[in-house]
């Protein structure tokens, strides 16, 4: 768009039509989208074989505990990362679907099924009363007007006899139950594995669609993203209840897993290390989520130096990974990438003689 | 008080006394005016006269605290800018508003989903991105950047940064557009194409412009409007502002 009198029709000039950047080539949009199905099947597939060849070990427990962990970071992938709306209530509806297990299996007699849809039911109507107050905040009052909720719902679970108090509840379902305790947590494994697939493909098709260039531009500019005719009202409704749900889930996944509930699980140190899972590998990646989510429970239980000095080490991580490379190491990777590529390009054009370049590069800029 | 209405027709869309104030400053005071459904216009004023500030009220980006506002002849006044955008009010912005890290087709294709108030349940059985990147390709390459749809927004010269902003506005298929200072930044050269692209598009529908550059608002605008200090302080046709003490005002400063 350089030649002035193309703007008397209002058409402008593109590049030659062989060229890298000619419309023919830029424009291939698939009316199909198999990526997100894909991607759940994946994750659902190797978490799945993953677990079944750690066959019930102390390992497999710890892995299947970050799977259950990792369907929280990838609906905050969505929320945090893509959409940039920071609410600190992951561990309280992570709380609400352990306890939520808990309470209707131990005290109402609901089989791990039933009590699962009850949670996921319960944390939809729960989020959607919740988020239709605390979402109105825009930006950092959001952050705020979450910030005490972790800190109330623990006192709540911690001074109330009937969740337990400090002890919690004990006697939690598997998810599925097998012929002895190896079967047992292979199968429980296998169906978190699932679980995430499913939440996996889910926030891939969001992120994808229409919905998600929406999100993407209100991320960016919020003030920009209104006068496009986008609802920010809805979206950061929306934001905030699927991930919520998400966590419901991964909390109830937690407690099945585990056959235990306790108060940790909702304390400000559960929502940190929620912080730091979805922060270390890329706030937003969803596989750099999945992994971080399983390589920090590895680390919080398998090392007892870690474990015990947890809210230090994770503090000063925390705080390490915004300075340096707030991206996390996705970020990184995508940065070193780049300048090995710009590298690359760098040769391929001191190599090749500059008439076919002239030929080939009437748009590259 | 000026004429106000830029020529016979019907209205778009209209203000009437239509009133901002900042602390103390009335940033617009009492401004009145009609933009029909088809043409090309100027406005034009003083830095700080207030020209973003009404382009904001009638966009609904801020909410005027005296007067009211009409789409359609409808009160529009109370509507959010979210609602007048889905009127079809579109607007481009003084400084280049882009999603950073994303594609210049994927910026476009934002603002085109044929259902904007889908609800996210929904978009996991009808997604709309392909049929809105579609249309996104299409509304760049009428723009003659089509080339550019799989480039990272960040990379683009800022000719193409105002251009990807232009297709963005009009993908929707706006009724009327408001350009505030689309040509700010750019060359004389790419004034000239920008000048043509603006030209080309107000046959089918109203586009109002601010700009300072007023050898290209008086060689494209069918109607001007001068603002002073808030208020309206012209409004007629070129050949007239030409003549008028605002545009020898205007002039003066451009040449100083």
């Amino acid at each position: 768009m350089t030649e002035p009198a193309a703007a008397e029709s209002g058409t402008l000039p593109g590049p030659a039509p062989g060229s890298p950047e000619s419309p023919a080539a830029v424009h291939q949009v698939r009316r199909r989208d198999p990526v997100p199905l894909g991607a759940g099947v994946c994750v659902a597939g190797v978490g799945a074989l993953v677990l079944a060849a750690m066959n019930g070990s102390y390992l497999g427990l710890t892995v299947t505990t970050g799977v259950c962990f990792a369907i929280v970071t990838v609906g905050m992938v969505l929320q945090l990362g893509y959409s940039r709306q920071l609410a600190f209530s992951q561990s309280v509806f992570m709380g609400l679907g352990a306890y939520g297990m808990g309470v209707l299996e131990t005290k109402y007699g609901f089989s791990s099924l039933e009590s699962l849809l009850a949670v996921i039911g319960l944390a939809l109507v729960t989020s959607l009363l919740i988020g239709a107050v605390v979402t109105r905040a825009p930006g950092l009052a959001l952050a705020l007007a979450t910030l005490l909720m972790p800190l109330f719902i623990y006192q709540l679970a911690t001074y109330s006899n009937w969740l337990g108090s400090f002890a919690g509840i004990n006697g939690v379902l598997p998810l599925v139950t097998g012929a002895d305790y190896t079967t047992t947590l292979v199968l429980s494994g296998i169906v978190c594995a699932v679980l995430l697939g499913i939440a996996t493909a889910i926030v891939f098709r969001v992120i994808r669609s229409g919905v998600g260039l929406q999100l993407m531009a209100m991320a960016a500019d919020e003030r920009l993203a209104e006068s496009l005719g986008i609802s920010l009202r809805q979206r950061r409704l929306e934001v905030f209840v699927l991930p919520s749900v998400l966590a419901a889930v991964g909390g109830a996944a937690i407690a099945s897993v585990q056959g235990i509930v306790t108060p940790d699980l909702l304390s400000e140190t559960s929502e940190i290390t929620l912080l730091l899972m979805v922060f270390v590998a890329g706030r937003r990646s969803i596989v750099g989520a999945i992994v971080g989510a399983v390589v920090i429970e590895y680390l919080t239980t398998s090392t007892s130096f870690i474990s015990t000095n947890l809210g230090i080490i994770e503090g000063i991580a925390l705080l390490v990974i915004l300075i340096v490379e707030p991206d996390g190491v996705a970020g990184a990777i995508d940065r070193l990438l780049g300048r090995r590529t710009d590298q690359w390009a760098a040769k391929l054009r001191s190599r090749v003689p500059a008439g076919l370049l002239a030929r080939g590069g009437s748009g590259g800029a | 008080m000026p004429e106000a209405s830029a020529s016979a027709g019907s209205v778009v869309l209209a203000c009437e006394g239509v009133t901002k104030s900042y602390g103390g400053v009335r940033a617009v005071d009492s401004v009145t005016l009609s933009v029909p459904s088809q043409g090309l216009f100027g406005l034009c004023g003083f830095n700080g006269a207030g020209k973003s500030t009404l382009f904001n009220l009638l966009a609904g980006s801020v909410r005027a605290d005296e007067g009211m506002v009409r789409i359609d002849g409808r009160d529009a006044t109370g509507w959010s800018a979210m609602r007048r955008a889905r009127s079809g009010v579109a607007r481009t912005w003084q400084t280049v508003r882009l999603a950073l890290g994303r594609t210049t087709l994927d910026n476009v294709a934002a603002a085109c989903l044929a259902a904007p108030g889908q609800w996210m349940l929904g978009a996991l059985w009808r997604p709309q991105a392909a049929p809105a990147r579609e249309r996104a390709w299409a509304a760049l390459e009428s723009l003659g950047i089509g080339h550019l749809g799989g480039r990272l927004v960040d990379g683009l010269t800022l000719e193409d940064q105002r251009l990807t902003e232009l297709a963005r506005a009009l993908v929707s298929d706006p009724r009327v557009l408001l350009a505030d200072e689309p040509a700010s930044g750019l060359s004389s050269a790419q004034r000239t194409v920008l000048a043509g692209a603006l030209t080309a598009i107000s046959k089918d529908r109203a586009v109002v412009v601010v700009e300072h550059d007023l050898d290209m608002l008086t060689s494209i605008s069918e109607h001007i409007w001068a603002m002073v200090e808030g208020r309206l302080a012209f409004s007629g046709d070129v050949e007239t502002f030409r003549t008028s003490p605002v545009h020898a005002d205007l002039r003066g400063i451009e040449q100083a």
